[in-house]
């Protein structure tokens, strides 16, 4: 039996009456084969109550879901509410700062292990959350839509039962109805709409980041900073697998890249063209007013010991390689949906020197020659060999390239 | 609200009610669901993974069991008997329904030792890699690899379920077993939530 297999998450009682209620039904409407049930007129008006049964169970199933929905059978119990009116609202909590915007409700409640779960009720809320890869996780539910953090800043829109997610750094896990998705730094998440990514700079007006009314003087790190208006640089595509020259010419930029990443966050996309400005962490709106809370993680203590540089090192090193594990997992469940931006981050992966770029580059050399792309596998298998003539894959790569054309 | 039942404790008990049931009796019919749906549930979730119209499968499975009630002999266990109709259920349901193109559908928190988030993340998108290869598989590898290999259960245990030889199930087991292990070759992702996925295989009754 396999070690770390979650449980079976159990059956909830509201989906037992849900099938109990469906099964009877269903029965109802053709009963099972009894010796009373037969003879004419009386059949007719069993299946005529049946039918009448049948259609009240259906509709009272169909409530039954409507109402679970409204009433969200897991949201936990609230532990205190805030509701905003014409100014907006900045609370601290459990290693995160909201900015509840005005018109808006949100409480606070405890989850399952632990989680500091935030239920956005109406309006806006921008989150800024510490880093939780040692603490219980942090939750914002907003209707269907649930988002838990691993550590960043974001906001969360509520339309209706649903809402939109903008990610200004770090990461989180968007989960709405039958789906999840990973939310990365710079994109953006809208419900009922196949999932895409885009640029901040792209400017959807679902999220209104209100100016901060109320500043506690317990405020934890530092004063809202009035922003100059900027412009959100574009995101930059991500780069297709390379030859090996252009590889090597890229490692650099990739690593430097990587080293900017803050804690759990995404890489800055790299770009070849040095005249492009880094993305700006303060500009989710560029409203010349607008106000923003630094990030918590961006205070340097004056005077470091070197363990705690070294641990500090270590922490960012090991942030750096779950950003990687991530991506290679999008990119795998990328490849039958959209191959091209599959191999657009293998690209990316490939770039670095470490054992996820052995394995992103002959996992897009795969890919290609899965797609009918020999011609394009060949020279990714031979660059494999030459980086990485031991590396994991390497006999896969000689298959490969023994293939016939 | 779902009221406990009493576990159905004797064959003869077991009998009493599969008469009652055939009958039309309503109160015995939501006995037997009640006391049937969480050990279907639990099949159903191993076999098709946190994907799938569980729901579904759950009351097609019941609604075979009442219709088909007459025809149980009590040559085997009554649980072991629906347990067998709800395999089927799911075997119909994987052979008529192939794997969609990407799976990214909610997989509900696992539970680890620690309760970082990262950690939880990365259990699910283990496992969620986990079923995504045995999406690939023929349904029959599938349904005894999780029963068995995740689920724990005894290789006889799976072979009565299935309907199969003790031989045939070993033999799906170790196709199935052996199909990960290529894949998770190739995907470090899948070969590094294996590694620390794997103990000891349950025993085997052979």
């Amino acid at each position: 039996m396999m070690k770390g297999t979650p449980p079976i998450p159990p059956l909830g009682d509201a989906a037992t009456g849900r099938i109990e209620r469906g099964v009877f039904a269903a029965l109802d409407a053709r009963p099972l084969p009894t010796e009373g049930a037969r003879g004419g007129r009386r059949r007719g008006f069993a299946f005529a109550l049946a039918g009448v049964a049948a259609a009240g169970a259906i509709f009272a199933v169909r409530e039954g879901r409507r109402g679970e929905g409204r009433r969200g059978e897991t949201l936990p119990a609230r532990a205190a509410q805030i509701s905003t009116t014409t100014s907006g609202s900045h609370i601290a909590i459990a290693g995160a700062v909201l900015d509840v915007a005005p018109q808006s409700a949100v409480s606070f409640g405890g989850g399952r292990d632990g989680a500091v779960v935030v239920v956005l009720d109406r309006g806006t809320v921008t989150c800024e959350v510490e880093p939780r890869s040692k603490r219980a996780p942090f939750v914002v539910e907003a209707g269907a839509t649930r988002v838990t953090v691993i550590g960043t800043r974001f906001s969360v829109h509520r339309i209706g039962e649903h809402a939109t997610v903008s990610v200004e750094h770090g990461l989180v896990e968007v989960a709405d109805t039958n789906m999840t998705e990973l939310v990365h730094a710079g994109e953006r998440y809208r419900p009922g709409e196949p999932i895409t990514r885009e640029p901040l700079a792209s400017a959807v007006p679902a999220v209104p980041v209100a100016p901060v009314a109320t500043v506690p003087e317990a405020q934890p790190l530092a004063p809202a900073i009035p922003v100059a208006p900027t412009t959100v640089p574009t995101m930059t595509p991500l780069h297709l697998p390379a030859p090996v020259s252009a590889l090597a010419r890229q490692t650099r930029q990739r690593r430097l890249a990587l080293a900017d990443v803050p804690e759990t966050g995404r890489p800055a996309e790299a770009s070849t063209d040095a005249s492009r400005e880094p993305p700006t962490p303060t500009a989710l709106t560029d409203t010349p007013t607008a106000t923003v809370t630094p990030p918590l993680v961006a205070t340097p203590a004056a005077v470091k010991s070197t363990a705690e540089v070294e641990a500090e090192a270590a922490a960012r090193a090991g942030a750096q390689r779950r950003s990687v594990q991530v991506l290679f997992e999008l990119a795998a469940q990328l490849e039958i949906r959209d191959p091209e931006a599959a191999l657009r981050i293998y690209g990316e992966l490939a770039a670095g020197e470490d054992g996820w770029a052995a394995s992103a580059l002959f996992a897009a050399a795969r890919l290609e020659s899965e797609r009918g792309q020999p011609q394009r596998a060949r020279p990714l298998c031979e660059t494999y060999l030459q980086r990485f003539p031991r590396g994991p894959n390497a006999d896969d790569a000689r298959t490969l390239l023994a293939a016939p054309r | 609200m779902i009221l406990a039942v009493q576990p159905l404790t004797t064959e003869e008990a077991a009998r009493d009610l599969v008469r009652r049931c055939v009958e039309g009796d309503r109160a015995a019919q939501t006995r037997l669901f009640r006391e049937e749906v969480r050990r279907v549930h639990g099949l159903l979730y191993r076999v098709l993974g946190p994907f799938g119209p569980h729901e579904d499968l759950i009351q097609e499975t019941f609604l075979r069991v009442f219709r088909s009630l007459s025809q149980f002999r009590g040559e085997a266990q009554l649980s072991t008997w629906i347990g067998g109709i709800a395999l089927n259920v799911a075997y119909g349901h994987l052979r008529s329904n192939p794997p969609p193109t990407v799976r990214l559908e909610l997989v509900p928190d696992a539970r680890v030792d620690e309760p970082g988030a990262e950690q939880q993340v990365a259990a699910r998108q283990g496992l969620r890699r986990v079923y995504q290869i045995l999406d690939r598989l023929d349904p029959r590898l599938r349904i005894a690899f999780t029963l068995h290999a995740i689920d724990g259960r005894p290789l006889r245990e799976v072979a009565q379920l299935m309907s199969a030889s003790l031989v045939a199930t070993k033999a799906r087991v170790w196709r199935a077993r052996r199909e990960l292990d290529k894949r998770a070759k190739r995907d470090p992702l899948l070969l590094s939530y294996l590694d620390g996925a794997r103990v000891a295989e349950p025993e085997d009754a052979a």
